[in-house]
């Protein structure tokens, strides 16, 4: 038994390094865990050395004084070292040891293991506390390293962001760059543009008025012709330039709508009307439907809408050998639809895409054959986009095509369709089935009962009210019917005056349901029209023109207008001229030397006041800025060069309206 | 759940697929977290979300991911320098078995939230150890399977490790039969 009373078993399973030892120092026993150890061999003596406390020596009168003290032993020859308590009595002494590591690791180096320290000794505890707080530390230097990685790469990142915003904003700044290099020189294109289509309508007004004049002269069949085919390469040349300048205009930014209240019919009808003899030339029929849901009034701009429908009418009719061109407008959610319809050579599908851009035509030949700049579709396309819509075309090759396009023009009014009040019903004899039916429609439109036939020997007996009749030729050799009123192509329209004569009347075609109330519903027969004089006429104006072709066009139009002109050859003069004489109206060119348009209009307007006749401005230019600023001086209107006499009498007549000035006689 | 578990599961995951499944089965878990502390505490659920994210890249059960997890716990925690505490070193396979509640009663010193299991040891007779499992987890059997597994295989034993009695199928507690069939000389 030992000491405490417990068998050596007992006691190695609470202190596995148990010794037991003799007075001689020599180990009777030793616990189990120094079998892992190798029990040491020798005595106490030599086996171990005492650390704690410092100096003691071991014997056995030293184990006794050592009892009530803890002591740290070093294994000689190994790193181990055990702490215990001793116990003695009269013939053996018991040292309780449990091994004094400072690790895991120790401990296993050792040879020994978890169980080898006593149960009762927290140093197993701290032990695994201490390897735990090393693990945990461990983790925690993960955890930094991950962070100091992360933080290395956002810097990383962070310094790629910046770069590549650097780089960013370098490109920005040349394409800004670029931008700006690009309108810079859109602008100059456009101005260098600009002046050189005002050099060339110089000289295009005074080829084209002189033109116009001659044809008012005795000229033979031969001659008329030359003159024709000059006049007609002089408004081609103006178109052309007209194209390209707008094309210009576009590219450059510079195209400004100009917004208000227009009557669509009446602009369709005046493209129709403006291309009728096209049409009439070809033999082709030229329709125009406009429902009475389109209201009375759209917003748009006229000018850029008359353009798209001149383009598009003026294409289809150059593209089409036979058949018809019709044109057809409609309103809807506040936007205007167009179409133009033709049975022409039509598109193959692969050219239908790029028709829109810009010097592009469907192939070369088209240019070549047809002619053109190739700008009129893109011009047009790009015209619909500023007025916020677009354009597009359907077609089959050989088969005609249709371009359609809308624009934003808010209605304003709705359309009321003259009725007719007729006591019978209407026959319209026309050959062309088309047309035919057109103008049927148009009258049943208008409350007529219609029957429409081919020709007159198809015409059934009966009691019309009236009779519409085309072509000329179903007149001629036989009675015409009663109430029979001609009805012929707008080209037509002097031919059929004639025909009407002792008839009911004439209307051509398209027609406006006003105009066909207005006849139709007129008494029978109608006196023929009587020629009206010039409205201008005995009109004192004083042309202020410089350019010596200029002043003889401009003069030689006067005097066909019957009107008493004076003539300035600049600024200065025209302010002198208009002291001294009472002028109704002036005419005035806009960049002149010695003094310009613009200067002497300020000084006429400022010595004159309210007494200031009307002054309109005749320029070459078209910049929109010469036109706001001859508005802004107070000029009434401004005829853009090369002027037409039809024209320059219209905007005489519209000045002076307001005035109250006869213009009659 | 102890961070040391959670630290496991990602060190199983590194060294089988690399960082970036890593980062992707975080991101799938919906774990916000660059790296777990060993001594820290964290919610169990969140270890459940990383073995059931685990699972899904694998293509594996859960239980399966936890056994496959159990089989590298041994050789985690040796890396870690826990080896000492279950005598892998130096006992045999009963003396580590049979020192599995002191070694769970040493740990809680350092990790005073930790809610251990507890271990009786029954046998071996006639070559099966009978081991019943205390615990007041759910779910947690796979795991047992794959540590019992790595303890046979580190101490050359030969043989299977059957999960007999499942909590989960109605029996009052999990038990485990690790069948020896051989033991190769140490």
């Amino acid at each position: 038994m030992t000491p405490l009373g417990l068998g050596h078993d007992e006691l190695g399973r609470v202190f596995p390094l148990f010794l037991r030892v003799d007075p001689a120092l020599e180990i009777l026993r030793a616990g189990p865990g120094w079998d892992r150890l190798g029990v040491p061999q020798g005595g106490l003596l030599e086996s171990f050395e005492v650390l704690r406390p410092e100096g003691a020596v071991l014997s056995w009168d030293t184990l006794a004084h050592l009892r009530d003290t803890t002591v740290l032993l070093q294994l000689r020859d190994t790193e181990l070292r055990l702490r215990g308590q001793i116990l003695t009595r009269e013939d053996y002494a018991v040292l309780l040891l449990s091994p004094a590591v400072r690790s895991l690791e120790q401990l296993s180096q050792s040879g020994l293991q978890i169980s080898d320290i006593a149960p009762h000794d927290a140093s197993s505890e701290l032990l695994v506390l201490v390897q735990s707080l090393d693990a945990s530390l461990e983790d925690s230097r993960v955890l930094a390293s991950r962070l100091s990685e992360r933080r290395r790469r956002l810097q990383a990142a962070r310094k790629e962001a910046e770069q590549a915003q650097r780089v960013a904003e370098e490109a920005l700044q040349v394409a800004e760059q670029a931008r700006i290099e690009a309108e810079r020189s859109a602008a100059a294109r456009y101005a260098f543009l600009a002046a050189m289509s005002h050099e060339i309508r110089t000289p295009l007004n005074g080829v084209l008025g002189m033109g116009e004049l001659l044809d008012g002269t005795d000229l033979d069949s031969e001659q008329r012709q030359l003159l024709g085919t000059l006049r007609d390469s002089g408004t081609w040349l103006l178109h052309i330039i007209n194209d390209i300048l707008d094309f210009s205009k576009i590219d450059s930014g510079k195209l400004g709508l100009e917004l208000r209240d227009v009557d669509p019919r009446a602009l369709a009808e005046e493209v129709v009307t403006l291309l009728a003899p096209k049409a009439q030339a070809k033999g082709l029929e030229l329709l125009l439907d406009v429902p009475a849901r389109v209201p009375a009034q759209i917003h748009t701009d006229p000018t850029r809408l008359r353009q798209v429908l001149l383009n598009l009418v003026g294409n289809a009719l150059k593209f089409t050998r036979k058949g018809y061109v019709e044109v057809s407008l409609d309103h809807i959610d506040g936007a205007l639809h167009g179409q133009v319809r033709d049975t022409g050579i039509g598109l193959h599908p692969d050219r239908q895409e790029r028709l829109f851009e810009p010097f592009t035509q469907a192939d070369l030949s088209t240019t070549r054959r047809y002619g053109g700049t190739g700008l009129g579709l893109s011009i047009s396309r790009q015209l619909c986009e500023a007025m916020g819509g677009g354009i597009s075309v359907r077609s089959v090759l050989g088969e005609g095509a249709t371009f359609s396009f809308h624009l934003n023009a808010p209605g304003k009014g709705q359309y009321r369709c003259p009725r007719l009040l007729l006591d019978g019903p209407v026959a319209v004899v026309e050959r062309r089935s088309r047309t035919r039916l057109a103008w049927a429609s148009q009258l049943r439109d208008m409350g007529a009962e219609v029957v429409a036939v081919d020709s007159l020997r198809n015409l059934p007996e009966r009691r019309w009210a009236a009779v519409l009749v085309h072509p000329l030729a179903e007149l001629t050799g036989q009675a015409p019917p009663e109430r029979c009123f001609v009805i012929a192509d707008l080209a037509d329209a002097a031919q059929a005056r004639q025909a009407a004569e002792g008839l009911g009347g004439h209307l051509s075609f398209p027609c406006r349901p006003e105009q066909i109330r207005d006849v139709l519903g007129g008494v029978i027969p109608q006196a023929p029209e009587p020629q009206s004089a010039s409205p201008c006429a005995g009109l004192r104006v004083l042309l202020v023109e410089d350019n010596p072709v200029n002043q003889r066009v401009a003069l030689a139009m006067l005097k066909r207008l019957e009107v008493y002109a004076t003539l300035a050859p600049d600024g200065l003069h025209a302010v002198a001229l208009s002291a001294e004489l009472p002028f109704d109206l002036i005419l005035m060119d806009v960049q002149m030397p010695v003094m310009d348009g613009f200067t002497a209009t300020e000084q006429i307007l400022a010595e004159r006041g309210a007494s200031a006749p009307p002054i309109i401005a005749m320029t070459a230019s078209v910049m929109p800025e010469d036109r706001e600023r001859a508005f802004a001086v107070g000029m009434s209107a401004v005829l853009h060069k090369p002027v037409r006499m039809e024209e320059l009498e219209r905007t005489m007549a519209q000045v002076l309206q307001p005035r109250g000035l006869a213009l009659l006689g | 759940m102890y961070g040391i578990v959670n630290r496991g599961l990602e060190e199983l995951i590194l060294r089988e697929h690399g960082e970036e499944v890593w980062l992707d089965i975080l991101e799938s878990a919906d774990v916000d977290i660059d790296g777990f502390v060993s001594l820290q505490s964290y919610p169990d659920a969140l270890t459940v979300k990383l073995v059931v994210a685990i699972a899904e890249y694998k293509g594996m059960s859960a239980e399966e991911v936890l056994i496959h997890f159990g089989e590298y716990w041994t050789t985690y925690t040796r890396m870690r320098g826990f080896g000492p505490i279950l005598n892998l070193e130096q006992g045999s396979l009963e003396d580590v078995l049979r020192n599995l509640g002191q070694m769970h009663r040493r740990v809680r010193t350092s990790m005073p939230q930790m809610r251990p299991p507890s271990f009786v040891v029954h046998g071996p007779e006639q070559g099966v150890f009978r081991i019943e499992y205390h615990s007041e987890r759910d779910g947690l059997g796979g795991f047992v399977v794959g540590v019992f597994r790595s303890l046979m295989r580190l101490k050359g034993v030969q043989g299977e490790v059957v999960w007999s009695e499942r909590r989960s199928e109605g029996a009052p507690l999990d038990v485990f039969e690790l069948r020896i069939a051989s033991q190769r000389a140490a």
